[in-house]
């Protein structure tokens, strides 16, 4: 029923445009507004709280320093988890654990997480005997953790030195923050898909996480390095089992409880990303299903008055997924055109854009990478030379991202509920390969 | 950062793979100055018709070419600035009007009790393995944990079987 709800809006939201004759000008203009919308928000976001950081001298002092857990899933990381959980153990943060939770991994993980723990006084170690998914092993995880305050990462990710502090202190300092994201960076850069990434990650999903933070909410945490209050996990039942996404799905649920979602770009974390097409298709199809599955979750409660405050990520969602169908739509309606006489709101005589908007889309999109990249300048000095990578991102990870939705939605819909999400094998990079 | 945190191997791939990536992201710069060739076009106009106006004493200059442009972006900018000042109007809006003002009381950490309560495990239980440095978790395939074995103490600690632990908490909504 509520599924059959979150496709209806959509469709009718779609017809609409179409029967209106504004589908052809949505298609091209949402694109537009919304690039320079995330623009004045990643502007005002650097204004207001990064252009005065301390980022160059000293991590911030926090009094008192309660315990904090780092929590890292690890599911046959024989290949990187040493690098992680050294770079875990690193933290210039005074009081804390790490808790490493060996998924029922196939190959060495296990015992050398137990080999590490002689090094590293800090390291625990939980074994699942048989594979669990991710949601699971940070459940377990929560479970024999004695910090009130999480860190989570993935099994492959490096861990600035500083990043803890600087997540725990925004959950410290505010008793309304639920959870913290941190700055993914990513390390593999040897294909163009890397690159292309690397630039997509300061743009995409920086710029777009600073404007959210401006208008109130996140529509997700990055799971690879996030902050949790254990107690506002505890009172919405932490990370669910059967989501795909389980970052996804724990930031909608915290919201929903009026928990505030904070970006700290300071929290740095280094990752490994997919370099082959296969790899990349993977990743964002499982993205693209994950926010799918969240929306369909949420759209029972989201229209109650006292959850108001998700609103604005609920219509700036459903807007994403009325332009994939839209654009789809606009082909089809032509195709059909070339046959078929069409009533006059639903002709679409050309699917050519007016020569203007696809010259503004495309120059948005790289003024919209421009504008990221400086601010993240900051972050990583070298890193303004990837820009010649970025036409890409208009042409391909546009389709990509198209394409995803189309296939990610349906398969959302269809899914079954109860179903456990586990590990999918993932790509981390042509290179991680040839690694010694 | 630390340099040695990048992993670039480009190096390792054969040099054609490179030099197409290269090429294939120059074509795509061209396609794109493509797309914007009419801007260059009407731009050439623009200062053509003006230098032969101010100079040559020739007729007016129409401008129509680029009319359109300006009308259309004009429209956009405006829709631009509009969403861009409701964006910081709401931004400035929160700031004051919660400005020093913390209305929710620091949360109480979560006990052992609590978690007990959530999972409906033994407190007991879940103190010896927040204790422990090495655990073996058992879980039934539907996500039921059955036993827990601490590796480092060489204890072994289970619910008891006739109630076993349910891992799947009472969402509160």
């Amino acid at each position: 029923m509520t599924k059959a709800l979150g496709v209806l809006l959509i469709v009718t939201l779609v017809v609409l445009m179409a029967v209106s004759g504004v589908l052809l000008q949505y298609v091209f203009l949402y694109p537009l507004f919304m690039s320079f919308l995330w623009m004045i928000g990643g502007i005002y976001f650097y204004w207001h709280w990064e252009r005065h950081g301390v980022r160059d001298t000293s991590p911030p002092k926090i009094e008192n320093p309660p315990l904090v857990s780092i929590l890292i899933p690890c599911f046959n990381e024989s290949r990187n988890v040493a690098e992680t959980i050294a770079a875990a153990a690193r933290q210039t943060y005074p009081n804390f654990e790490v808790i490493a939770i060996d998924d029922g991994s196939s190959d060495t993980t296990g015992e050398m997480l137990d080999q590490l723990t002689q090094s590293y006084p800090m390291l625990r170690v939980a074994h699942f005997r048989a594979n669990q998914g991710k949601a699971m092993a940070l459940r377990m995880g929560a479970l024999v953790a004695r910090g009130e305050y999480l860190v989570c990462i993935d099994g492959d990710a490096v861990l600035d030195p500083d990043a803890t502090s600087y997540m725990v202190r925004l959950l410290i300092n505010s008793p309304r923050v639920g959870a913290v994201t941190g700055n993914p960076r990513i390390r593999t850069r040897s294909t163009l898909l890397g690159k292309v990434q690397v630039g997509e990650f300061s743009s995409i999903i920086g710029l777009i996480k600073r404007a959210q933070r401006i208008y109130g909410t996140l529509h997700t945490i990055s799971g690879v390095i996030a902050a949790f209050r254990r107690s506002a996990l505890q009172r919405c039942g932490y990370w669910s089992l059967d989501m795909i996404t389980d970052d996804i799905d724990v930031s909608w649920m915290l919201q929903a409880d009026h928990w505030s979602i904070q970006y700290e770009p300071d929290a740095l974390c280094w990752i490994l990303m997919p370099e082959t097409f296969k790899g990349l298709w993977r990743q964002r199809l499982r993205w693209a299903q994950g926010g799918a599955e969240v929306y369909l979750k949420q759209i029972r409660t989201v229209f109650q008055w006292h959850r108001r405050r998700m609103w604005g990520l609920f219509i700036e969602y459903s807007m994403s997924l009325a332009w994939c169908l839209g654009l789809v739509t606009t082909v089809v309606l032509w195709a059909i055109g070339k046959f078929v006489e069409m009533p006059e709101g639903l002709n679409v005589p050309s699917i050519q854009p007016p020569v203007f908007w696809g010259l503004f889309l495309a120059t948005s999109c790289l003024i919209q990478f421009t504008v990221a990249m400086v601010i993240e300048s900051r972050y990583e000095k070298q890193f303004l030379g990837s820009i010649i990578w970025v036409i890409w991102y208009p042409f391909f990870f546009w389709i990509i991202t198209l394409i995803t939705s189309l296939v990610g939605f349906p398969k959302a819909l269809f899914r079954k509920r109860d179903k456990r999400a586990v590990w999918a094998n993932s790509d981390r990079g042509v290179t991680s390969c040839i690694r010694p | 950062m630390h340099p040695s945190l990048i992993i670039d191997q480009s190096s390792t791939r054969p040099v054609e793979t490179r030099r197409l990536d290269g090429i294939l992201s120059a074509l795509m710069w061209l396609v794109y100055l493509y797309m914007v060739r009419e801007a260059f076009i009407d731009l050439y106009y623009i200062i053509t018709e003006s230098f032969e106006w101010m100079v040559a004493d020739y007729e007016r200059p129409h401008l129509l070419a680029i009319s359109d442009l300006l009308h259309t972006l004009g429209f956009y900018v405006i829709i631009i600035l509009s969403n861009g000042a409701i964006l910081i109007t709401w931004a400035l809006y929160n700031q004051y009007r919660f400005r020093g003002l913390d209305r929710r009381k620091n949360p109480k950490p979560v006990s052992v009790a609590d978690l007990a309560g959530l999972y409906g495990l033994p407190a007991q239980d879940i103190e010896n393995w927040q204790a422990s440095r090495i655990l073996v978790m058992d879980h039934h395939p539907d996500g039921t944990l059955v036993r827990v074995i601490s590796k480092d103490g060489g204890q072994i600690l289970s619910p008891p079987p006739e109630e076993p632990a349910l891992m799947q908490p009472a969402v509160p909504w």
